[in-house]
């Protein structure tokens, strides 16, 4: 068939490329999913691909191995091998352990390098190149949020790794993006009856903050629940990241009149910030009668290796600690320390927990397509992975659990144990409405990025 | 003020005149053919002279002419930078050397501006010219040459006049030992009566017999303290006779000296 | 008052290691005239040898107890450190002073490291432009801190000072003002001393050897030097292997103000290079007292009451000091006339 007229110009070329473009195309109307809504990556042949994106270099390069090491224990979990894990304590029974929908789970993995720049630059290739079909990790709240938004428009789920901001569930939010990890607003309504009954209700706060997202809607959550208490806030100072040397920022809060210092710091700055507040003596000072106490209302096992014996006495909050006593807990804790030699982090437990929570949800939607997916997790109740019953608010995209609030030990019987967990806020007592001021937000719709 | 001393074994006895060596052999300073620039810039354009032991050579020109870059070039600093030719002092080739070991094989460079070293005293200026071989004088010996030096030997060095300094200068380099005296502007910014001083000093230092090149916008005062003179125009040689010669012909100052 | 005090008291010893970095600094830029951007990895080494000494005298004889298990399901794993163990009292208190005693390990490391260091690479440079040094030695300066983290790991690891000075000094009260007024470290107090004898030592050495001697001339001018028979490289390897030295002290006794991670060697090289364009490229004098007059300014600029007046002056305060001397005298505050200026 001559498809080329002479003379040759433009118009003859458009219609034979036209008709040559539909001729080709034919064949591929009747053999695609044209029973389903396409959608980017769907995964054609014997495997399904799993971005997994976190800091490999960079600050908190270490929290980043140890989600990675979760990741891939969940995969292997998820196809069937070792011991199962949480998968044999999770209440949903969809996954038989032969990968997911009859398809083996295979995972690559990016280096965010806990900046933004660069983890979009991984996520982006991880979705375009290898085929990821969900994105997942990242140890910084700035970093998930722009990696959340970039998957929203290239149309994969995103399933948050550590990020403690407010805002990533609450005013950026995306209908593509699903956190497990708990947000400053509970760690501030978890905080507050436990600080009460342990320094009181008469009480002066110095807040020191690392002066990005995630700094100020930490300072933000405990300076509303503290002062809801009848706490004065005496100063709220920005710190910049990765200062180093805290002894300028520390000086002035010798003799402000203040009895608490609250430390809005994560990762190496509090490890720094903390280490110092107590060379300063502030541990042992007397202000106003009262003893001076010190708050790091979010800090991790690791950070606690780090300040070394400046964390006895701390209070603080996780999202989960491997002490836990429930059956998914004592579960993950032996597969992991089985499989690594040391118990898992609060970030390799909800790293594991979402990567499940994905599975499981695309087992249940019979398919990988993203707003089927995310249709199954709204709104889904679950229980054994640690953290006992849990909801996913279809709201905002959020789980909704118990928080622990814990406290550096006095007497750490191994090098693991240096957390003890003093309270477990039931559920109940931390959730909001996801139209409250500090974390209200516009979810939007879900892109399959056909 | 004389210097009568002489430890420089196995040279003419002081105060004789050098006799021409026969039979052509090589003179005891050779430049062939240098050829230097300073960065772009072609200073040095061809210089060739020889000089016999023992003699005292005026390096004359206008301001400009390349007197002062041949000097360093003979004392082989970084710049300028010497891009063709030879030079032999005493059978050896300088030309392949480094500043440091050209000093080390007996070159002396007195630099305009004297380049006394800041943060050091007087002593420490003359031990640092000492702790590289070959050694010349003892500084006690220089002190009592000098004996204003000696006075201020703690003071730091920067801080003595301008004739104090170019006394400095020139008995660091006889603190070493020195068979080619290079001088750039001994007399350079020096009150007249200072520049007696330094003359008579100079004398002295002529009658130990120590081979000279002597750069001097003074030409007259450089012409009589030398045997021989050659005349530098915009980097090449342009006479090459006696210093009585030039201090005789008048037409020739003029034309090459402006004077 | 006590707020001045305690700032003053800051920016004594943070200045105390920025003029020991720079000091280093400004020997090798004023004897070799290498520009080396590697300074800081020297810090960090220097800080990596405390922790190594650390490490090793922590090593632990591991027994198995098969009669307790971990918490997944293995024996548990008694530790003991060999130190310890072997030698009983004397082992707890060097494990305790392991930080000043890691100076007797960190000088002739920090030898080694700059011998290697300026033997292997920074003398094929020295006649190379400024910018082909700064290219090479930040090259090398990453690669260094890149070992260190593969090594390591990437999360700081503290030490601890000695228990004797771990605690709080009442300045106070030695000052008569009351008790619990002016509280400030014992170890950041050691530290400050111990930075102006180690800057003591240097000048001392300048000063009254030969060889030092010299390195001043070398300093002071170069070329002079050679016309007097001097091959002043001959002796750069010894001057830089010395400001190894300095900047490995200073980082060995800076461990446990802050915990050493494989980052720290840039976060100091900035700041030091910013001391040495302040205080004169090539003056020893002018890096030491820049790098205390830099530290006590930041301290100053990070009072809330300053901040009030100038939102986040803490953070450029120090850039800010060294635009204006740019601008103004760029051969800085002591610097040689000529230098940076044309």
């Amino acid at each position: 068939m001559t498809l080329i007229h002479k003379p040759l110009n433009r118009r003859s070329i458009l219609k034979a490329g036209t008709a040559g473009g539909v001729a080709l195309a034919t064949p591929t109307i009747f053999t695609s999913s044209a029973w389903s809504a396409p959608y980017l990556n769907e995964p054609t042949g014997a495997e399904v691909t799993l971005g997994f994106n976190v800091p490999q270099t960079g600050a908190y390069a270490d929290e980043g191995a140890d989600e990675l090491r979760a990741y891939q224990l969940a995969v292997k979990h998820l196809n069937g091998e070792g011991d199962g894990g949480m998968l044999n304590t999770f209440s949903s029974k969809a996954l038989g352990g032969n990968g997911v929908n009859g398809k083996k789970v295979a995972f690559v993995t990016g280096d965010t390098q806990t900046k933004s720049d660069a983890a979009r630059a991984s996520a982006k290739r991880m979705i375009e190149k290898d085929g990821a079909i969900m994105i997942t990790g990242g140890s910084s709240s700035g970093v998930a949020i722009a990696v959340q938004s970039l998957c929203q428009e290239a149309g994969v789920i995103f399933m948050a790794g550590l990020t403690h901001s407010n805002d990533t569930t609450g005013k950026d939010r995306r209908a593509n993006g699903f956190r497990h990890f708990f947000n400053t607003e509970m760690t501030g309504a978890a905080l507050a009856p436990v600080l009460k009954n342990a320094m009181g209700t008469d009480r002066k706060a110095y807040h020191l903050t690392a002066d990005y997202t995630w700094g100020w809607s930490q300072e933000g959550s405990i300076k509303k629940y503290t002062e809801a208490l009848g706490w004065d806030t005496v100063a709220a100072v920005r710190t910049p990241l990765g200062a180093g040397d805290f002894s300028q920022y520390l000086t002035p809060v010798l003799n402000s009149g203040a009895d608490v210092l609250i430390l809005n710091h994560y990762g190496k700055d509090m490890v720094n910030s903390l280490t110092q507040a107590v060379q300063f003596g502030l541990r042992d000072k007397m202000v106003n009668g009262k003893k001076f106490e010190i708050v790091v209302p979010l800090f991790s096992r690791l950070m606690a290796q780090g300040a070394g014996d400046a964390i006895k006495g701390i209070f603080g909050s996780t999202n989960w600690h491997w002490s836990l006593q429930d059956e998914g807990s004592k579960a993950f804790v032996k597969s992991f320390g089985q499989e690594y030699g040391f118990p898992p982090s609060q970030a390799a437990q909800t790293c594991y927990a979402q990567t499940i929570l994905y599975a499981d949800a695309a087992q249940r939607a019979g398919t990988f397509e993203p707003c089927a997916v995310a249709a199954a997790l709204e709104g889904y109740d679950f229980d054994g992975l640690g953290n006992g019953p849990t909801h996913y608010r279809a709201a905002d995209h959020q789980c909704f659990k118990d928080v622990l609030v814990v406290k550096g030990k006095e007497n750490p019987s191994s090098q693991f144990d240096l957390l003890e967990v003093v309270e477990i806020t039931p559920r109940a007592q931390v959730e909001y409405a996801p139209d409250m001021e500090d974390v209200k937000g516009d979810l939007g719709t879900c892109n399959n990025g056909a | 003020m004389t210097l009568l001393d002489n430890q420089f074994e196995g040279r003419q006895a002081p105060g004789a005149k050098p006799v021409k060596p026969q039979g052509g052999a090589p003179a005891f300073f050779s430049a062939w053919d240098l050829h230097a620039y300073y960065g772009e810039s072609y200073i040095v354009q061809g210089v060739n002279f020889d000089i016999r032991e023992g003699e005292i050579l005026a390096l004359l020109g206008r301001n400009g002419a390349g007197k002062t870059s041949t000097l360093r070039t003979i004392a082989r600093m970084d710049n300028p930078h010497l891009t063709h030719g030879e030079i032999w002092l005493d059978h050896k080739p300088l030309h392949s050397m480094k500043s440091h070991e050209a000093a080390r094989n007996g070159v002396g460079l007195v630099p305009e501006d004297r380049r006394i070293i800041p943060g050091l005293t007087v002593q420490e200026n003359l031990e640092l010219s000492q702790i590289a071989p070959p050694i010349g004088w003892t500084i006690e010996r220089i002190y009592d040459h000098f004996p204003r030096l000696a006075e201020r030997r703690s003071q730091e060095a920067v801080t003595l006049s301008g004739g104090e300094q170019q006394m400095l200068a020139l008995a660091r380099i006889l603190a070493r030992d020195v068979k080619l005296l290079l001088l750039d502007e001994p007399y350079e910014g020096l009150a007249p009566v200072i520049v007696q001083e330094i003359e008579r000093i100079l004398e002295g230092v002529k009658e130990l017999g120590i081979t000279t090149i002597i750069v001097e916008q003074n030409a007259i005062a450089a012409l009589h303290l030398a045997d021989r003179a050659v005349i530098l125009d915009m980097g090449e040689v342009v006479f090459d006779g006696t210093a009585q010669e030039v201090l005789d012909n008048a037409d020739l100052r003029q034309e090459y000296l402006a004077i | 008052m006590d707020e001045i005090l305690l700032q003053f008291l800051n920016g004594l010893d943070k200045g105390g290691a920025y003029a020991l970095i720079a000091l280093g600094l400004t020997l090798i830029f004023g004897t070799l005239g290498v520009v080396n951007f590697a300074h800081g990895a020297l810090f960090m080494l220097g800080a990596f040898c405390a922790v190594s000494f650390n490490l090793l005298l922590s090593l632990q004889k591991v027994t198995v107890d098969p009669t307790k298990t971990t918490a997944w399901g293995t024996p548990l794993e008694v530790r003991t450190p060999y130190v310890e163990a072997y030698l009983g009292d004397f082992g707890h208190w060097i494990l305790n002073y392991s930080v000043p005693v890691s100076i007797l390990l960190a000088i002739p490391v920090m030898l080694l490291i700059g011998f290697a260091m300026e033997r292997g690479l920074i003398k094929h440079f020295y006649t190379r432009p400024h910018a082909d040094q700064i290219l090479v030695t930040f090259g090398l300066a990453i690669v260094l801190q890149e070992i260190v983290k593969s090594i390591y790991g990437a999360n700081p690891i503290p030490q601890v000072a000695p228990d004797v000075v771990s605690g709080a000094a009442d300045i106070g009260a030695m000052l008569g003002l009351g008790a619990g007024v002016i509280v400030y470290p014992w170890w950041r107090m050691v530290y400050l001393l111990f930075s102006l004898v180690v800057i003591a030592i240097v000048f001392a050495f300048l000063q009254f050897t030969t060889f030092g001697m010299v390195v001043r001339a070398g300093m002071a001018d170069r070329e002079t030097v050679g016309l007097l028979g001097i091959n002043i490289e001959r002796r750069f390897t010894i001057v830089f292997a010395i400001a190894a030295v300095v900047a490995g002290l200073a980082g060995v006794m800076y461990t446990p103000i802050l915990p050493p991670d494989y980052h720290m060697g840039m976060d100091f090289l900035v700041l030091s290079f910013v001391v040495v364009v302040v205080g004169g490229m090539g003056s020893l004098t002018g890096a030491v007292s820049a790098g205390f007059l830099l530290g006590i300014l930041q301290s100053f600029a990070s009072m809330n009451e300053v901040k009030a007046i100038f939102p986040g002056i803490d953070q450029i305060i120090i850039y800010l000091v060294a635009v204006v001397i740019l601008l103004v005298r760029p051969r800085g505050l002591m610097g040689r006339k000529g230098v940076m200026e044309n």
